[in-house]
């Protein structure tokens, strides 16, 4: 029997390694026939901005389409996706007043714009809620 | 309805720029829309949040203002009125060299080893 998964992401792209390892809870809760709902809060809306572009690696001596770098907004996209192929659902939540004071309001489709009502809804709909804050 | 505790361990995080701490904001705010049966235990540094007589200046940098920095101690006072329960891990008080008489009248000390007991009262544990 499925259930949902309701988590709250508050790191920055490119911060920590807990935005990685919140994306592999999704995708294996996916995986596994469950529906997941996700409030991005502080830095974590701007995992979704739409402006993201790969760069060269001057280290490795690499171009920019060499290099492929890995993008945030691209891991969400796949994960809409892939709860499509699998028939669940996945719904992601960008706070807005931190969407606002960051000026990353623009994202690809799938990501929707809210706020604290929101959440508590996503929170009462949830069987369990993860919360995966910046720690320091 | 299912009771949430929501431990607080990282302090101060953003919070002169957000003039708000942020998980407090949350919080408070989901509490507004419905989610009641919250309670937060304050760990490590964020004990010093229930300090009474914290007085928080107003910072300019240039002409870049942060007017309002907020009052932790009162934003406590605030939730409780609200009805969330406050909590404190009175070890991590006590080593940090603060008093119970330094605190807002609103927080209530929990020993490190009945934490368990504790915890285990809740359906929801948020770490923040």
């Amino acid at each position: 029997m499925s259930k949902t998964l309701n988590i709250l992401l508050m790191d920055p792209p490119y911060e920590s390694s807990n935005t990685a390892t919140a994306f592999r809870i999704m995708e294996s809760a996916i995986n596994k026939g469950h529906n997941i709902t996700v409030f991005a809060y502080e830095g974590a809306t701007s995992l979704t901005l739409k402006h993201q572009k790969g760069h060269p690696n001057p280290v490795k001596d690499t171009t920019a389409a060499e290099e492929k770098h890995p993008l945030t907004k691209d891991f969400v996209t796949g994960l809409f996706g892939l709860a499509r192929e699998k028939g669940t659902s996945f719904r992601w939540v960008n706070c807005g007043f931190c969407v606002d004071e960051r000026g990353v309001g623009e994202w690809d489709e799938g990501p929707e714009r809210g706020g604290p009502p929101q959440f508590a809804e996503m929170y009462k709909n949830a069987d369990q809620t993860l919360i995966i804050p910046t720690s320091r | 309805m299912s009771k949430v505790l929501n431990i607080i361990d990282t302090a101060y995080r953003a919070h002169l720029e957000e003039q708000d701490d942020t998980s407090m904001w949350l919080i408070h705010a989901i509490n507004n829309a419905g989610v009641e049966n919250q309670s937060i235990l304050l760990t490590g540094n964020a004990v010093n949040y229930a300090v009474k007589t914290q007085k928080p200046k107003a910072l300019n940098f240039g002409s870049g203002k942060i007017p309002y920095p907020n009052k932790l101690h009162e934003d406590l006072q605030a939730m409780s009125k609200k009805g969330i329960k406050l909590f404190f891990l009175a070890g991590d008080v006590k080593d940090r060299g603060i008093s119970q008489g330094d605190l807002i009248g609103e927080v209530e000390g929990i020993d490190r080893s009945s934490l368990a007991d504790f915890v285990d009262d809740f359906d929801h544990i948020w770490r923040w």
